[in-house]
């Protein structure tokens, strides 16, 4: 753990070697809400960023397979890498509601509307 | 005379085609923020781990319930199969977009060894499932000491 660790600090270091990632997202939206989620496999809450600055999201993820100790690499399809991706959000939203939560390596963030534009039911009376 | 004869590991092997790892190496390269890593052909990736007790196995499966994965080791085949159920939207939700994965998957290995099935163990963790598949003890390497006559 504490090689992997060390392997994390070093390639942090030198952002020009370490692949980054394009990871896949769906987007959803509901009258009063838009809602982001992110594949983002390897990545914990202490491992992955959103950020909000100028109406735009900013998604950060960090994730480098743990190399079960004495085994040797046979075969590798994912490695190490860093997850980034930007949104950019319309004027609408309310930036200082934005929520973000990582569950089985998949982040979910929650982009709440303003709430002058969220569409609202009007009672009609006779 | 005395002699020692080992009974080991089998010859190297490939656990995956090359061509396959090769493309996912590529569209992962490729990748660019304008262009969204592709679809692999080979789904969930894997990365293999060898000791001469067995294999680790690791599987990328972000969002997959540990519920919905079956593991089965049948001899010297280990099958990773399972659902990917992604949310269904509601009446008033509109989907702007749609690139994560979704449906059901299978992918069978060839392991170089008969595996101990009784002692497979798998955890999940962030979305990445490991698989530990220890060799049977029949085919666990052995010297064999040969009397003199």
């Amino acid at each position: 753990m504490s090689e992997n660790k060390a392997i994390q600090k070093e390639s942090r270091q030198t952002p020009e070697h370490e692949p980054v990632y394009v990871p896949r997202v769906d987007i959803r939206e509901t009258p009063d809400h838009f809602e982001v989620v992110v594949d983002m496999p390897g990545v914990d809450e202490k491992s992955v960023e959103a950020t909000v600055h100028n109406r735009v999201l900013t998604i950060e993820g960090w994730s480098c397979p743990d190399r079960p100790d004495e085994y040797e690499a046979l075969g590798q399809e994912f490695g190490c890498g860093r997850y980034r991706r930007d949104f950019t959000l319309p004027d609408s939203i309310a930036s200082e509601h934005i929520q973000a939560r990582v569950k089985h390596g998949v982040l979910a963030v929650t982009i709440p509307k303003k709430e002058e534009v969220k569409a609202r039911k009007i009672l009609v009376t006779g | 005379m005395m002699e020692l004869m080992t009974i080991g590991p089998r010859s190297p092997w490939t656990i995956f085609d090359e061509l396959e790892s090769l493309q996912a190496d590529m569209n992962r390269l490729l990748s660019t923020p304008e262009a969204p890593r592709q679809t692999r052909a080979v789904y969930p990736p894997l990365n293999a781990w060898s000791a001469p007790d067995g294999l680790i196995i690791d599987a990328e499966l972000p969002g997959v319930e540990p519920s919905d994965v079956e593991i089965s080791v049948d001899g010297d085949e280990l099958e990773l199969r399972g659902k990917v159920t992604t949310h269904e939207p509601a009446e008033n939700e509109v989907v702007l977009r749609r690139e994560r994965p979704s449906g059901e998957f299978q992918r069978t290995l060839q392991l170089p060894f008969r595996a101990n099935t009784d002692a497979v163990k798998a955890t999940f963790k962030n979305g990445i499932l490991r698989v530990a598949v220890p060799r049977s003890e029949e085919e666990k390497p052995r010297k064999i000491a040969i009397e003199s006559a």
